[in-house]
């Protein structure tokens, strides 16, 4: 049965989630295109250059909002309005239901903020190799591009100083930023589920309440992460380390990872137990 | 014995909208649930499809709790529209095939080619009364053991309330049984082989229609008129 939830799910949600990923890579390729003219290298230019990338910042930003925003009104709608009766006599479990929802939320989440990462790294490697050949500076750009791809860094290369301040290679980075994305697109879409969720415990206003839920979650998990952030710094206080800034930013990443691996733990736990309790549909 | 309720009772913000129900179906009758508004008949309806969780009381269908394996025995139609307007008939009918093991599609094709309903459309353009028979139409398809009527009359025209009572007569199988509330007891009077009053929340008469009839000399009507005179 899970399989079927899985294919009426993904077919639902296809249809508005393309439109929205086509726009941002439409978007993403019109940056590029932008971004490879002569446009900005004049000096009268700088405001326009500053309003684009003013409106390419929001334009993702509303985008990526709009996706969680739009899986969150999808649980809501489908669930718990006219639509829960269909699903809600189905033959099937509650946890069903929730885990559907929960894997087709997650690979669209995970594949839009995967496109927006690759949006913003494509514009900056436009931008940037449009610089290096308009300035003479191919060679530059050529030996960057090799160095990045390195898994240690070496005291001639150009990543020892991008090494020096933040302790990790670039593609380390990448990599514990990919996790982060991972796990925190995860937590990101349990929040709005566990807050419908508890907004149906309320007997009045019901998505008033988890609009009160969501917000209060969101803070929640925002103290927690940055309590947990706190605890790179104070052993380096602790330890008087020379290169305070090298030693935080070397263990941040790992501790951000951690604290959103345990509130999805918690959020997910606390949603399988909102989803068992039986139902009232109003 | 397919639906049981023992001392079943549902309380919303501390009132009861039904208090200490017990009831028996029994395979093979079409019982109407009749009451005012307000007495509790959707209430009733809505824990037994398990849309609604009871403060107390138990109910089973064919000995299950309310869960997956009571939803695969019951099909409920509930008293307003409540698919995806934006999907064409053809889809709900592969949705419901998909779920529920006995919906036959050929059935309802054919009902639906009956009533000149075109398959292709989507659901939000056809009218009222359309939608209605669409909704009944689905529910009807289905070989289930209990059928739950939530005012399956109510929104159509009278030549239309024709079509949906031969309809349910017509397609629901001798080992299943019907429960259907209304307000319209006139209309359904004969199709019924029992009735169950509810009156604020409580049972105040299950019996067989006959019966009820021979004793009062009365229709369900004029007793039902009677009993909730106000």
């Amino acid at each position: 049965m899970l399989r079927k939830l899985l294919k009426y799910e993904w077919r639902a949600t296809c249809k508005v989630m393309v439109i929205m990923d086509s726009a941002l890579i439409l978007l993403t390729l019109a940056g590029c295109c932008i971004l490879h003219t002569d446009i900005f290298n004049h000096t009268d230019a700088v405001p326009m250059a500053v309003l684009m990338v003013t409106l390419y910042a929001l334009s993702l930003t509303a985008l990526g909002i709009a996706t969680l925003f739009y899986l969150y009104f999808r649980f809501y709608r489908n669930l718990f309005t006219q639509e829960g009766y269909l699903m809600h006599t189905l033959p099937v479990t509650p946890l069903q239901l929730l885990h559907s929802k929960l894997i087709v939320g997650y690979i669209w989440t995970l594949l839009n903020a995967s496109l927006i990462m690759v949006s913003i790294l494509c514009l900056a490697f436009v931008a940037g190799y449009h610089f290096a050949v308009t300035h003479g500076m191919d060679g530059i750009w050529d030996r960057m591009i090799k160095e990045l791809a390195l898994e240690s860094p070496a005291a001639e290369n150009g990543i020892n100083a991008f090494y020096k301040i933040f302790g990790y290679t670039p593609l380390e980075f990448f990599r514990q930023l990919i996790w982060l994305q991972l796990i925190g697109s995860f937590v990101s879409l349990l929040t709005g589920y566990v807050s419908i969720l508890l907004g149906q415990l309320i007997e009045k206003y019901k998505l008033m309440a988890s609009v009160g839920f969501y917000i209060a979650l969101y803070i929640i998990n925002q103290i927690f992460c940055s309590i947990l952030m706190l605890v790179p710094g104070l052993q380096i206080l602790v330890q008087d380390t020379g290169n305070f800034l090298y030693s935080y930013y070397r263990d941040m990443m790992g501790y951000a990872i951690l604290s959103q691996f345990l509130v999805g733990i918690v959020f997910y736990i606390a949603a399988v137990f909102l989803m068992r309790r039986r139902v009232n549909l109003d | 014995m397919i639906l049981e309720c023992k001392d079943l009772t549902k309380t919303y913000h501390g009132f009861p909208a039904l208090s200490d129900i017990s009831l028996q179906i029994d395979e093979g009758h079409i019982i109407g649930l009749l009451g005012p508004n307000g007495s509790g008949k959707t209430t009733l309806i809505k824990l037994i499809a398990g849309l609604l969780s009871p403060s107390s009381g138990t109910i089973s269908i064919e000995g299950n709790p309310v869960g997956p394996a009571s939803k695969s025995l019951i099909s409920y139609l509930p008293d307003h529209f409540y698919l995806d307007g934006h999907r064409k008939v053809k889809d709900i009918i592969g949705f419901f095939h998909d779920f529920y093991r006995d919906f036959e599609p050929l059935r309802a094709y054919d009902m639906l080619g009956k009533l000149n309903i075109d398959p292709n459309q989507k659901l939000k353009t056809f009218s009222k009364g359309t939608k209605e028979k669409v909704h009944l139409i689905l529910a009807m398809s289905r070989r289930a053991k209990l059928y739950l009527l939530d005012e399956p009359i109510a929104g159509v025209d009278p030549a239309a309330r024709d079509y949906i009572l031969q309809t349910i007569l017509s397609n629901y199988d001798e080992n299943a049984s019907i429960l259907i509330s209304t307000h319209l007891i006139s209309d359904i009077e004969n199709i019924l082989d029992q009735v169950v009053f509810l009156h604020k929340g409580r049972i105040h008469t299950h019996a067989c229609v006959d019966e009820l009839r021979q004793e009062t000399h009365k229709s369900i009507d004029d007793l039902f008129r009677e009993v909730f005179k106000c």
